[in-house]
C-alpha cells in the first residue's frame, strides 16, 4: 500500500497557544546576547522517516526502528530561530468483527465468516476504537537525550512521545524545541514502531513558528532601556534548558524578566 | 415555490436590492461541516483608536469589521464553446504544471458524470454559475477538442461566454508514480483591500486561513481507497467474497457492513507572500521546486487539515493583506493524498478588516508632550520579504547589486556589512530607531533633497 495519510481527528480541536509565541518587537536574551524580534511566522515541517520518502512508498513494518537521524534542512538561516513542536500522525486502530485486536490492521469485512455449515454472519463490521502511531525519542543537540527521567536517560524506558502525548492535530507545546543556526544544534530523532502493525504514514510532524532576530548593539539596548523608563524587559530563551516559550515566563516567576 | 417573509405574514419586510441567484453564489461545503469540535475564532485584535506600527510607520485604527471569504479551488479551464445545455472546456493555458511538470499531468484528466464546475471566474467583476456534469464526450481536458460536457442545469448564456474561465471542482488523487495534483499559484482578487479614493486611510485585512475538510474512510474491504472519482463507496453494490461463492447481498456476509470514517483529510496549501516566496516554510526548503520529490514529500510550508483547517484555524498562520507595501498573496493548492480525490476543495479566510489612518507628526508630538511616551501594537510585515531579496544566509537584505552600487568606491567595514546583511525590516527599524529610518541607509532621506526644491 502506498503511503496513506489518514487525516486529522474530526473531534479534536488544536490548542494552538499564542500566548508564549514570540512577537515582533519583543526583546529576547539568547546565549548572553540581546536580540530584537523582527518578524515571526508559522512554520510546518514533515520529517519522513523512511529513506525512500513516499515517492517510492511506503509503510514501515512492525518493530521498525529508524535509529537516530537528523535532517540538515532543519537548520535555520543566520539570525533565524525556530520553535517547533513534534507530533505524530494518527493511524486508525480497529477491533475486528471477530473481537481480536492484536495486529489486525485493516480487516476485510466482506469475507465470509462461517458460523455453521449453512450459515454465515451478516452485518458485522470492524470497530474503530482509537488511533496509533510510532513513538519518537529526541536527542537535542546530538547526544543529549531529552524528555527523559534523570535516572533513565538512555535506556529508552522514558522520553518517548506518541500520538497519545502529542497528536498532529493537537501538538503538545510542552515538548517544543528551539533550533538555532548551527549544524551542531540540529535535533536527532528516533522513530520506533512498536504498535504490532505496519504504519502507513511514518512521519514526524513539526509545527510552530520561526522568528527573525536582529542582534542589538549596546547603544540599541541603552535606547530600549531609556525608552522604557530605565528598565529593559526581555524574554529569556534557553534552548537546552526548558525549551518552550511557556517555560520562560515560568522560569522568571510568571512575569517577563527585568533588569 | 416558497413564500417570502412578507407573504408569510410576519413582521419581516421584503426589501429592495439586487439578489444574485443561488447558483451564482459560492456554494457551501458539499458535505457540510465535517468536524464536530468547536473552532478557534480569531478575536478582534485592535479596538478603534488603537495605535499600530506598520511597515510604513505609526497608524491609528479607525474602524473594523469581520470578514469571511470562501474560495474554491480545482482544475482551471477555459470555456471554448457554450450553449444552454452544454459547455466545452479546455485546460487553462496558463497552467504550466500540466504535462511539463513533475506532478500529475492535469491535461490527461477527463471530467466524469457528477463532476461540478464553476463557470465564470470567482471575482467580483464576473457573474458565475455552478453546474453539474451529466454527460461527457470529446477528449480529455488537454486535448485539442477539449472536453464536451452536457450540463444538468440550464446554462445562462447571457452571462457565461466563450473565453470565460471554468473551474472543475475536483482535485484528482495523487499517484506514487506521477506525483501530486498541483495547481499553479494564483491570486484571489477579492482578498485585495479596496483603497478609498478620498482619504488617506489604509485598509488592512487580518485573516486566518483554513483548508477544507473531507472525510477519509476505510472501505468495507479494508482498503483505504474507498472513494471513486466524485463519490464515496457504494454500499449497495454487491461485493464478491474471496473465499466462497456467496454474494454479500441478502442475508449473507456483508449485509450492513459499511465503510468506516477514520479521519478528516484535505488539500495542501502553500501561501506565497510576496508572490514567489513560500511562507511558513523552513529556510532551507522554501523554494517552489517540485521536480525532485513530486510534491508528495514536500517537507515544509504546507497548510493542511491537521495544522489549519476551516473548523480549526491556527493563528500561527494568519496573514496580513494590505499592510505595508506587500501585494496580495498567491495561493497554491494541491492534493497529496494517494487514496482519495478531493471534491470541491476550498480555502476559507475568516478574520477582520481594519481601516488605519496615518498618525500625523503633530499628534505624535502632542502625545509625547503630554505623557512622554505612547503605546502601540505591531502589525507584522511578511516574514520572508528580506529573504526574497537576499540570495542566502549572508546576502545583503537589499540584494548584492544594490549594495555594490551604493558602496562603489568606498570601503565597507565589518559593521557596515553586518548591518547590510542583518535582514531587518523597516518595521523593526521603526521600532528601534523611530519612524525616520535614520539608520537605514537605503531608506534614509537624502538631506540634500531639502535644498533642491524637489519632493
Amino acid at each position: 500500500m502506498a503511503r496513506v495519510n489518514f487525516g486529522r481527528s474530526p473531534t479534536v480541536r488544536g490548542y494552538n497557544p499564542m500566548e508564549n509565541t514570540l512577537k515582533p518587537g519583543y526583546i529576547i536574551k539568547l546565549r548572553g546576547k540581546f536580540y530584537a524580534v523582527d518578524s515571526v511566522e508559522g512554520l510546518t515541517y514533515d520529517l519522513v522517516v523512511t529513506a525512500q520518502g513516499n515517492t517510492n512508498g511506503t509503510e514501515v513494518s512492525d518493530a521498525y526502528d529508524s535509529g537516530y537521524f537528523e535532517d540538515e534542512d532543519l537548520e535555520p538561516f543566520r539570525n533565524h530561530l525556530y520553535c517547533l513542536v513534534p507530533s505524530l500522525y494518527r493511524q486508525p486502530k480497529f477491533i475486528s468483527r471477530s473481537g481480536t485486536y492484536d495486529g489486525v490492521g485493516f480487516p476485510n469485512d466482506t469475507t465470509v465468516v462461517t458460523v455453521s455449515s449453512t450459515q454465515s454472519i451478516g452485518g458485522a463490521s470492524r470497530t474503530h476504537v482509537g488511533d496509533i502511531s510510532g513513538k519518537v525519542f529526541l536527542k537535542h543537540p546530538a547526544g543529549i537525550a531529552r524528555w527523559s527521567a534523570d535516572e533513565a536517560p538512555e535506556n529508552d524506558k522514558t522520553g518517548f512521545i506518541d500520538v497519545n502525548t502529542s497528536p498532529v492535530d493537537d501538538p503538545n507545546p510542552n515538548f517544543a524545541i528551539w533550533i538555532e543556526s548551527s549544524e551542531s544544534m540540529l535535533p536527532n530523532f528516533r522513530f520506533l514502531n512498536d504498535t504490532g502493525e505496519a504504519l502507513f504514514y511514518p512521519v514526524i510532524n513539526l509545527s510552530g513558528f520561526k522568528a527573525r532576530l536582529k542582534e542589538m548593539s549596546p547603544s540599541d539596548i541603552e535606547e530600549a532601556r531609556r525608552i522604557n523608563g530605565g528598565r529593559l524587559v526581555y524574554k529569556l530563551i534557553v534552548p537546552q534548558g526548558l525549551p518552550y516559550a511557556g517555560a520562560i515566563t515560568a522560569e522568571t516567576g510568571g512575569s517577563p524578566n527585568m533588569i | 415555490m416558497s413564500l417570502t417573509p412578507a407573504q408569510l405574514g410576519t413582521k419581516s419586510k421584503q426589501m429592495p436590492g439586487h439578489v444574485r441567484s443561488a447558483e451564482e453564489v459560492g456554494r457551501s461545503p458539499h458535505l457540510g461541516r465535517t468536524s464536530k469540535m468547536s473552532a478557534n475564532y480569531m478575536d478582534r485584535r485592535f479596538q478603534s483608536g488603537k495605535l499600530v506600527m506598520m511597515d510604513a510607520g505609526l497608524h491609528r485604527v479607525v474602524s473594523a469589521e469581520p470578514i469571511s471569504v470562501r474560495h474554491f479551488f480545482g482544475i482551471p479551464c477555459t470555456i471554448s464553446a457554450v450553449s444552454s445545455s452544454a459547455v466545452t472546456v479546455k485546460l487553462d493555458d496558463s497552467n504550466n504544471l500540466g504535462a511539463n511538470s513533475q506532478a500529475l499531468d492535469l491535461s490527461a484528466i477527463t471530467p466524469v458524470v457528477g463532476d461540478q464546475f464553476i463557470l465564470g471566474a470567482q471575482t467580483y467583476r464576473q457573474e458565475t454559475q455552478h453546474v453539474t456534469v451529466d454527460g461527457v464526450s470529446g477528449g480529455n481536458l488537454g486535448s485539442a477538442s477539449g472536453s464536451v460536457l452536457s450540463i444538468a442545469e440550464t446554462i445562462v448564456t447571457g452571462r457565461i461566454a466563450v473565453g470565460d474561465s471554468a473551474l472543475m471542482l475536483r482535485l484528482p488523487k495523487a499517484t506514487t508514480g506521477a506525483g501530486a495534483a498541483v495547481i499553479d499559484p494564483l491570486s484571489i482578487d477579492m482578498l485585495q483591500p479596496t483603497v478609498p479614493g478620498s482619504s488617506t486611510d489604509i485598509p488592512v485585512y487580518h485573516l486566518s486561513i483554513g483548508v477544507s475538510e473531507h472525510p477519509s474512510f476505510i472501505a468495507r474491504t479494508g482498503s483505504t481507497t474507498s472513494m471513486q472519482d466524485h463519490e464515496y463507496e457504494d454500499l449497495t453494490a454487491v461485493v464478491v467474497n474471496t473465499d466462497g461463492n456467496k454474494s454479500v447481498d441478502g442475508d449473507q456476509i456483508g449485509t450492513g457492513t459499511t465503510f468506516t470514517q477514520v479521519g478528516v483529510i484535505g488539500p495542501s496549501l502553500r501561501v506565497l507572500q510576496p508572490k514567489g516566496v513560500v511562507r511558513f516554510a523552513a529556510d532551507e526548503v522554501n523554494t517552489m521546486n517540485i521536480s525532485s520529490d513530486k510534491i508528495l514529500q514536500g517537507k515544509s510550508g504546507m497548510l493542511e487539515v491537521h495544522n489549519s483547517s476551516e473548523s480549526n484555524m491556527n493563528p500561527h498562520f494568519d496573514i496580513w493583506v494590505g499592510a505595508g507595501e506587500e501585494d496580495s498573496p498567491d495561493f497554491q493548492i494541491m492534493n497529496r493524498h494517494t487514496n482519495a480525490p478531493l471534491i470541491a476543495p476550498y480555502v476559507a479566510f475568516v478574520g477582520w478588516k481594519y481601516r488605519m489612518r496615518p498618525v500625523p507628526e503633530r499628534e505624535l508630538r502632542n502625545m509625547l508632550r503630554r505623557s512622554g511616551k505612547f503605546k502601540y501594537e505591531i502589525i507584522p510585515t511578511s516574514f520572508t520579504r528580506a529573504n526574497a531579496q537576499g540570495d542566502g544566509r549572508s546576502a545583503p537584505t537589499q540584494g548584492w547589486k544594490e549594495l555594490v552600487e551604493q558602496n562603489r568606491g568606498r570601503k565597507l567595514s565589518l559593521e557596515d556589512y553586518k548591518r547590510a546583511t542583518e535582514q531587518t525590516s523597516s518595521q523593526t527599524r521603526n521600532i528601534l530607531y523611530g519612524t525616520t529610518g535614520s539608520r537605514n541607509p537605503s531608506g534614509a532621506e537624502d538631506p540634500r533633497n531639502r535644498h533642491r526644491g524637489g519632493i
